[in-house]
């Protein structure tokens, strides 16, 4: 691998850091509401509340708090949460297990499922199955999720009686959150697969090896599926980012302990350091997965050079 | 490779199955465990800085109060057992005798020092700072018997005393901010776990100094999510929720195992007319927008009778509370009225209300404008999340807006502080005998005399009409039939230290 690209995508990342960085600086200031009333009430006197603004640096010129932010993240340092006083990353640290697991177990069902749907789906183009998991590819991609929710938490949890409405304990309270965050996805996958399949299966070096006796099997897993693998992993890649997005609702239908609920909290209270921080943790997260899936490109197919 | 993982997959799977066998459908052991199903994250457990109604019910349990409230909204001796005022400005407070804190440490006069004048500090970022503002001193007379000096006579004090719980100065102090996640207290639970976002866990302290809870360990469980909440509920995961939503009351009580207490609360939803410019400085239109509205048709049809009609700016529980001729719904009349203000052809106002606060808020406000445009008022309505809401309530953007405002103290000090004298007044109300009345009854030491005068500030603000009072809220909470003895509490409070579990 090249180091002069390294070197590219490693400044390329930390442009797009800064720049998400000064972004939700900017916009939790600019969005109305004020911390200190959200904090000291309405029966605070003005005097209480200029003194908690100056404690809280508030009083300052934008540019030196922007300025003051930058410095601290270079250090290390993300700020202690308005509402709790505690360490934002302290707090952050705490949700992020929850939200990798629930990311992480989303995406495995959305690869294990969708992957071999859509290859299927292409293999019998036009048959019943391909009508069906075009089907459940159109659906997957239409349902909100936060009705699916509590959809799946009325049938299954209070109908059935089969798994925990909320929270995270046992294998069995992930089960519906994943359904519901890798449903959309898995939709994306499906469809994906399907158009990759059937456009490498048209190609003429698959035609020759069908012609020269190569088992179906080796040829659709081996031949094809590499190549129309490519652009699966590059949706992947930007789909995983969303889903650490599209966790917050999932998240609060399940009472999920993750990453969305925290910022659903700071949000409501204007928690400055605590939306900062996790706003730009999830950016750091999104530049290094999209990273990290060109990488996995070239391992798919070694003829794309990383220049 | 891909097989193995899939067995072991298989394996998890049965052996989850054989833990669910275990995990459902088995009642626990009487007095054992209590699961409640709370609607808001405390964020933070140290008491100076929690706020909304399940953060300071999960606390109430950990940490008591110098002064508590009880369900008629009365004042009971907690950790203060007598109190006398030595003269217009000391509050002379006896304190229990032979309490200490889950750590050890002694429940003194020190501790009351301590925990007033750290939330009163200039640099305290409390929300109970505002209601301990009028303390200027705390002098410790001996162990067990504080002096709380205030700046000027202020006799509400004691009802704002029901505000903090009593911290330990020495672990404190040296615990910082952790005491967010440690909080020790003296209270008849102490914490086993906090866990942000997911629960708070805490089990009897046997050394209580008062009569010990029946149930051993309580488990606050945080599900914000009403429909998820409610499926606890009716899947015996939790066997308390709070705030079951008015359209779901019917379908809980349905449940053999179910029932909703229901309370009238401590909060008045009104409207609040911006006072200090046009259009509604004109007396006239505030009164033609009292009239317009059709209270009854709102509680009966959008609260499913859940709310009572305001007979006052405060609820009947309240000290001081007056109660008055609700203003009839009257379209004619309202009608008269705009054109007495000088707008027969209607006119347009730009119309806020808070959004989830109140149960069915934002779906009252819709109403609301169906109303008001009958008679010829045009109101844009915007509801946004509550620190917007705040926000745009405090730059002005409204001509009106509407939410609630009570006093789980019992106290309306508070409540006509900000609504209604001129210094703080939300809507910028300005009259001068209403300023004048309420800093008379702040320095009264006689209560029934203080209570007359609260009655004349009540009629005043009635005739002149800076407000809509529209009714007074009622608390929902969903209780399953295993829980005995659960009693309501106006502010919502959930209080669990009289229930028992069979």
């Amino acid at each position: 691998m090249a180091p002069a690209y390294l070197l590219r995508r490693v400044a390329h990342g930390v442009l797009v850091l800064v720049g998400a960085s000064l972004l939700v600086f900017v916009l939790v200031r600019v969005i109305p509401g004020d911390p200190a009333v959200l904090m000291l009430g309405n029966e605070a006197t003005p005097e209480a509340l200029a003194e908690l603004r100056r404690a809280l640096g508030l009083d300052r010129s934008l540019l030196t708090q922007y300025g003051l932010f930058l410095s601290d993240c270079l250090h290390g340092n993300f700020g202690v949460s308005l509402r709790s006083q505690r360490p934002v990353l302290d707090m952050i640290l705490e949700s992020l297990p929850a939200t990798l697991q629930l990311t992480g177990a989303a995406v495995l069902v959305s690869v294990l499922v969708g992957v071999p749907v859509g290859v299927l789906s292409a293999v019998r183009r036009g048959r019943a199955v391909d009508d069906w998991s075009m089907l459940l590819s159109l659906l997957a991609q239409s349902i909100p999720n936060f009705w699916l929710g509590l959809m799946l938490i009325s049938l299954l949890a209070v109908q059935l009686r089969l798994l925990p409405v909320s929270g995270r304990g046992t294998v069995w309270h992930l089960v519906m959150p994943t359904i519901t965050l890798s449903l959309y996805t898995l939709g994306i996958l499906i469809r994906l697969t399907r158009a990759g399949m059937l456009e490498v299966l048209g190609h003429e070096y698959i035609t020759s090896a069908r012609a020269r006796g190569v088992r179906e099997s080796v040829l659709v897993f081996k031949h094809a599926l590499r190549n129309a693998l490519v652009p699966v992993i590059a949706v992947l890649g930007v789909q995983v980012g969303t889903m650490l997005g599209g966790a917050v609702v999932t998240e609060a239908v399940f009472r999920w302990p993750g990453i969305g609920e925290l910022a659903v909290v700071a949000l409501a209270q204007r928690d400055y350091p605590a939306i900062q921080a996790i706003v730009l943790l999830s950016a750091t997260a999104f530049v290094v997965i999209n990273f990290l899936a060109d990488l996995a490109y070239r391992l798919v197919d070694p003829r794309i050079r990383l220049e | 490779m891909m097989r193995m993982s899939w067995s072991r997959f298989v394996t998890v799977l049965l052996l989850g199955a054989l833990g669910l066998g275990t995990a459902h459908g088995v009642a626990g052991a009487a007095n054992d465990e209590l699961t409640v199903g709370m609607n808001v994250d405390p964020v933070t457990l140290d008491p100076r800085h929690t706020f909304g109604t399940p953060s300071i019910s999960i606390v109430y349990h950990i940490a008591d109060k110098l002064v508590f409230v009880d369900s008629k909204l009365r004042l009971i001796p907690q950790l203060a057992t007598a109190w006398e005022w030595k003269d217009s400005t000391t509050l002379r407070l006896t304190l229990r005798k032979g309490v200490t804190f889950h750590n050890g440490e002694p429940f003194t006069a020190e501790s009351v020092k301590y925990t007033i004048e750290s939330t009163i500090a200039s640099d305290s970022k409390s929300y109970h700072k505002s209601f301990l503002r009028n303390i200027a001193s705390v002098e410790v007379v001996d162990d067990h018997t504080v002096d709380l000096k205030t700046s000027a006579p202020f006799y509400p004090l004691l009802w704002n005393l029901t505000f903090p719980n009593m911290l330990p100065p020495k672990a404190a102090r040296a615990m910082g901010a952790q005491i967010g996640t440690k909080l020790i207290g003296t209270g008849p639970y102490r914490l086993v776990e906090y866990l942000p976002g997911q629960r708070v866990v805490v089990e009897r302290n046997e050394a209580y100094w008062g009569p010990k809870p029946k149930v051993r360990r309580i488990v606050f469980r945080i599900i914000p999510e009403d429909g998820t909440r409610m499926a606890a509920l009716q899947t015996g995961e939790v066997l308390l929720a709070e705030n079951v939503p008015y359209d779901q009351i019917a379908r809980i009580e349905a449940s053999p195992n179910l029932s909703v207490a229901i309370q009238p609360g401590e909060r008045t939803i009104f409207m609040a007319m911006r006072f200090d410019r046009p259009p509604f400085s004109n007396r006239d239109l505030r009164l033609a927008l009292n009239h317009a509205i059709d209270r009854e048709a709102i509680i009966k049809h959008i609260l499913s009778g859940r709310g009572d009609l305001a007979t006052a700016p405060v609820v009947p529980l309240m000290f001081g509370y007056h109660g008055m001729k609700p203003y009839p719904y009257d379209p004619t009349r309202a009608r008269e009225l705009l054109a007495k203000a000088g707008h027969p052809q209607g006119l347009q106002i730009k119309f806020g209300s808070s959004n989830g606060r109140n149960p069915m808020d934002k779906q009252v406000a819709e109403a609301i404008v169906g109303q008001l445009a009958r008679v010829g008022i045009q109101a844009e309505l915007d509801a946004p999340e509550w620190g917007t809401f705040l926000s745009n309530v405090r730059t002005g953007k409204y001509d009106v807006f509407m939410t609630g405002y009570g006093a789980a103290s019992g106290h309306p000090d508070a409540l006509f502080a900000v609504n209604f004298e001129s210094v703080g007044s939300l809507n910028k109300y300005r009259n001068e005998k209403v300023d004048a009345l309420l800093a008379q009854a702040r320095r009264t030491a006689d209560m029934e005399a203080a209570k007359r005068i609260y009655a004349e500030v009540q009629q005043v603000i009635w005739e002149d009409a800076p407000w809509a009072a529209l009714y007074f809220n009622q608390t929902a909470i969903g209780v399953n039939k295993r829980v005995k003895g659960f009693v309501s509490y106006p502010s919502g409070h959930i209080v669990l230290r009289d229930v028992t579990l069979e």
